[in-house]
Parts: C-alpha cells; structure tokens; sequence
C-alpha cells in the first residue's frame, strides 16, 4: 500500500512527527532520558579516575591532584601503559585508535553503545501504536500508503535519536572540561564525533527492531512491553550463539551471531574503514530487513 | 478467501456508481460482521445508511477505505476497484466514527498535515484548512491546540478534514453525534448542499435527519442490505397523500372519491386521516391531486390541521425491517 509520491508523503509524515514530538513533550522525555544516563555515567567516569589517581598518588607517597586526569595522560603517553593495553585488545591499530582519543569520549562511545539499546526500546516503541491505538492512524492512510506513514515516523526517530545521543555526547564533553585536568574542547569534540555516527548506525537495527511492535502492536504499552521482551530475548539469542560455537555448531552460532547487531556493533570500534564500513552496512541491512518485516505485518493488518 | 482485485484502472469510470460491493463478507472470529454485503451507491447522491447498531455500517466504511480487509467479495471504488492510496488519494475521504485527533498540535496545522497528505501543496492546503473551517465554524479557533476543543468542536474538525480538497467520495459516520442542535442543522445544511457535486455516504441512526439529507438509502441488518433506493421509493412520497383534520370537520369521502376515481381514498376516524393512495399516471402529480383535495375539503368547510406526503423514513424502515423479520 504505497501511495504516489512516495519520498514527498515520507518527508511530510516526518516533519510533521518532529514537531509533534516537540508539541508533546515526547523530545523532553528522550532527552530527559539520554541526558541523565550521561551525566551520570560521565560524573561516574570522573570520580572513578579521581578514586584511582588519588591511590596511585597515596600509593607512591607523592601529593594527590586537585583535578583528576593529569595521571591518566601521562599513562596515555607511557610506551608500558600502551603494551598493556595492546595484549589486552590484541589489535595494535585499535590500541592507538583509542589512545589517541580524550578517555572521556572513548568512555562515551562505551556507554552509549550499552545504553542506546534499551534508551530507544523505552523511547521510541509508541511512535506507530499510539496513532493505532487511538484510531488517528486512519486519517492518514486513507490519504498516503501505510509504508509512507511508518518510514516517515521512522525516519523522525531515526533523526530524534541522532539528536539526542549527539546532547549527550555533549554533556560527556561539558563533565569533563569541568572535572577532568587537561580536557580541552576540540580533542573531545573530535573524539565524541567519532562515536557519533557509529552510535546511531548500531541505533539504527534496534529502532528496526522496535518497529516491528510500535507498528503491529494494539497499545503503545503493549508496543513498549513487547520490545522490551524482544530486547532481553536477542540478547539471551546472543549468548545462545555463543554456547552453540563453543558446543561446535560453529555455522549455527555465527549465523545467529549475524542475524542480531551485537557483533556488528562491536566490529564499529575500528579506526579501519575498510573494517567499519562493511558492518555498518551490515546493520543498516538488518534495520532493514527488521523494519520489512514491521511493514510486511502492517501493511495487511486492520486498522 | 479475498476476492479483493484492485480494479483495472480506468474502467467504467464515468458510467460506474460511486461505490458498488458485492457479495462482502467480512469476520471477526466467529462473527461475519458483513455477510454478503451487496450495494450501490449512484454518483452525486447522498446516501443513507441506515440500520441498527452492529448492522455493519461501520465495518462496510472501513472496509471502502482500506482500513478492513474483506474476506470475500468485491469492492469497486469510484469505478476503478478497490481502494488504494496510489489511484484514490485526494478522491475519498471519511470521517471515522472514532478516530482522534493528536491532542498536542494546532488546528490549522494538524488540517494542514492532512491536506498535503493528499497531495496539495502548502499553498493550496492552508487556504483548504481556512474553508473547511468556515464550513464547520471554527475559523476562530484555527490556532487552537486540539486538546484545548471540546468534544463538539473536535467532532466538527473531524467532519471537516473529510472535506479538505475536493473528494469525489465522502464517508460519514454519524456525522452529527455530539453536535448541538444548531451545529447539527448547519452540518446538514452543507452536506445537502454538495448533493449533485460529489458522493456523500451518511450513517446515522437519526432517520429523520437523513430523510431531510439524502436522495438514496441503503437498510442494513446482521452485514447484509435488506433494501436499498431511492429515499422517494421508500417513503412513497408521490404514491401517498395524508389529510389530518380539525375535530368536528365534515369530511365528503364521496365527492373526493368521485374526484379520484382511479385512486385509493380513505378516510380513519379514529386519527381524523384522509388517506390518498395516489396510483402514478402520466401527466398527474402529487400537487395536482393536493390542491384538488384541499378545495374540496375547505368547500365542505373541513379545517385542515395537516398535510403530509408519504410516510417518514422511519416508518418505511421499520415496516421494512418487520417485513424482513417476518421473512427470516
């Protein structure tokens, strides 16, 4: 059921979705959310480095710093330090990726790809079923096809998402110019970029994901309940996977592996872009292919 | 099974009804909501459709308008099948019986939505949204959020995105539930207005107020059409004249009987009713053999309390649905 003009009707479902998100307060909710999550995961990120630093310092009987990070960056620079961490990722390109990078923005990078998982799955599940739910949805698809009103409220998501996870990286930048020594703005910037978009790409398979509920669930609890089931069943598959490679069904494991985003999103921490690109493609497809199935149900169900 | 083919384009159009079903059936579980549902609605009528709740009226919309899938049978949009986004955009339209409006956006802006939605530009859009406001009375309240509206207000936004652009279908069911007395008669008023410019399809259990709107009406009970026609046909507004008189009124059954000889004159005591079943013939309307009854009457001094043409939609649906009954 697709109408006409199929990207037009796409563009104005979104922009219209954008602007209702505003007028109901929806973005503040998203934003609440992302936003909390990071200044707590980034104060924590600095008290921990102060703990650290400040045993390291009672430890080798020198005065402790009034700010943390100074040890740190002179770990960074230490040739020992970077062995460290080479044997324990063994990549030596990865290894001077990210430690090149601000600690702060390698950090961000950590904590949003744990926690853009389930911050969409609570954020963005009512985006379809709240139209269903109260019977609107019925003005729209009598004038556009029903792929053009869940692509376009998609693509609203997609854009909301990429917004708020970029005012995250944000608030990360902002904790550490404040509570770290030596943080200065342009490193941390440049190393929050980094992440950005490898963040919204891994984002983009569990907004997928979430489509197939918010578009063929009868309630936006419902919707929320059953991707919230979805989320902790994918990750149970993910460790199913695991089990079945160390059983030695090595084929099935990996193929359970690809079906899910984990593994390509853990492929997205490479500075390689001959390594990144692929998996990043991998996970559009999946987004893809999640959000075909979404519209193969919708398309045919009552509305 | 669904025997739902999607038309074949340009077929017929110009010569095809507004919308034809055939033989629909539609379950819900072990429910047939619609079971072999048959009707047609002639282009540029408003048309009725009348039945008791859980009828199907509901259903058979929603199934015109691609909300519902039919199991069975065919539906024939505007001659050019069953409805699709791609051929219909713009050319049908419906009020939903209980379809919300977002609570959070603004009048004109939520309108406006609708209308690009249906290809207009935003030109073209904005000044739809002032008309159809006019229509529906609410241009003081085009920057209003929806949730700031009351159920009445919201119910005549609802009614007037079905006549954003210029739809050759339109679908209403129950328009006028929630309306005030004055907002239901203005809402009448416009919607017989459109009769001969586009298809109005109106549901309501207000009989009265459909026998003022429509020229066709469609019965509907248990998913299936009992009797569909002319609103004329149903009522036999040219095939039945009734004279109510003043207590005390002489009434001359003979010399109106002499004056009809082809007709069937009746007088009932009891409700004080002279009753002319008037037999059509060439040259003779309904007026002719009025005017000729008054004079006859007044000359043998009767004073006339009423005169009424027919029975009410009313009546003929449930002598219709009885008869129906009575069948089954």
């Amino acid at each position: 059921m697709i109408g006409p003009t199929p990207f037009r009707d796409i563009m104005i479902v979104a922009t219209f979705e954008i602007r209702e998100m505003f007028r109901t307060k929806r973005i503040v909710v998203m934003v609440a959310l992302y936003l909390l999550g990071g200044l707590l995961a980034a104060e924590g990120f600095v008290s921990f480095l102060a703990t650290i630093e400040s045993a390291a310092a009672e430890a080798l009987g020198a005065a402790a710093t009034r700010t943390p990070g100074a040890l740190t960056n002179a770990l960074l620079e230490d040739p020992t330090y970077r062995g460290m961490i080479a044997s324990f990722l063994h990549d030596d390109k990865l290894t001077d990726w990210l430690l090149s990078l601000p600690p702060m923005a390698v950090f961000f990078g950590w904590v949003s790809f744990a926690m853009v998982p389930s911050l969409i799955v609570l954020t963005s599940t009512d985006y379809v079923a709240r139209e269903t739910q109260r019977r609107g949805i019925r003005f729209l698809i009598v004038r556009t096809g029903r792929l053009e009103v869940v692509v376009g409220k998609l693509a609203a998501q997609v854009l909301s998402t990429a917004i708020v996870v970029l005012l995250m990286g944000l608030v990360f930048v902002g904790v550490a110019l404040h509570g770290l020594q030596g943080a200065s703005l342009g490193p941390l910037m440049m190393g929050i970029l980094e992440f950005w978009p490898r963040v919204v790409v891994y984002g983009l398979a569990f907004i997928g994901l979430t489509a197939l509920f918010a578009t063929n669930a009868r309630s936006t609890n419902m919707a929320r309940a059953l991707s919230l089931i979805a989320l902790v069943g994918i990750y149970i598959l993910d460790g199913v996977g695991s089990i079945v490679v160390h059983l030695g069904w090595e084929d099935v494991g990996e193929l359970i592996h690809f079906l899910l985003p984990f593994i390509h999103g853990k492929a997205l921490w490479t500075p390689d872009i001959l390594e990144l690109v692929p998996n990043a493609l991998v996970l559009v497809g999946l987004a893809f292919f999640y959000t075909l199935g979404a519209l193969l149900i919708f398309a045919r169900r009552d509305l | 099974m669904t025997v739902n083919p999607g038309g074949d384009g340009q077929r017929e159009e110009g010569a095809s009804p507004a919308l034809r079903m055939r033989e629909v059936v539609r379950r819900f579980g072990a429910v047939r909501a619609l079971d072999g549902l048959s009707l047609i609605v002639p282009r540029g009528s408003i048309c009725g459709l009348v039945g008791p709740n859980g009828a199907g009226k509901t259903t058979a919309m929603a199934v015109v308008c691609g909300f519902l899938r039919a199991d069975e049978g065919h539906v024939d949009v505007l001659g050019q099948g069953a409805f699709r986004p791609e051929r219909h955009r713009g050319r049908v339209s419906i009020l939903p019986q209980d379809a919300e409006l977002g609570r959070d956006m603004r009048l004109d802006e939520q309108l406006e939505y609708f209308g690009r939605l249906q290809g207009l530009n935003r030109g073209e859009a904005r000044a739809e949204v002032d008309r159809v406001l006019g229509i529906v009375d609410l241009v003081d309240r085009r920057r209003s959020r929806t949730r700031t509206l009351s159920h009445g207000m919201l119910r005549r936004v609802a009614i007037g995105q079905a006549f954003l652009g210029d739809p050759e279908l339109v679908l209403l069911d129950e328009p006028t539930n929630g309306l005030d007395p004055r907002q239901s008669h203005a809402i009448r008023g416009y919607i017989a207005s459109q009769r001969g410019r586009r298809t109005i399809v109106v549901s309501s259990h207000n009989l009265h107020e459909l026998e003022t709107i429509c020229d066709y009406v469609v019965l509907m009970e248990s998913g299936r059409v009992i009797r569909q026609g002319r609103v004329d046909e149903f009522t036999g507004r040219d095939l039945e004249i009734r004279i109510e008189l003043g207590e005390g009124s002489a009434v001359p059954l003979a010399a109106l009987q002499a004056a009809f000889p082809e007709d069937d004159v009746r007088w009932q005591a009891e409700g004080r009713r002279l009753t002319i079943g008037v037999r059509p013939r060439e040259g003779v309307e309904a007026e002719d053999i009025i005017a000729q009854a008054l004079r006859l009457l007044l000359d043998a001094g009767a004073r006339i309390s009423a005169v009424n043409r027919g029975r009410s939609l009313e009546r003929a649906y449930l002598e219709s649905t009885h008869a129906d009954e009575s069948r089954g």
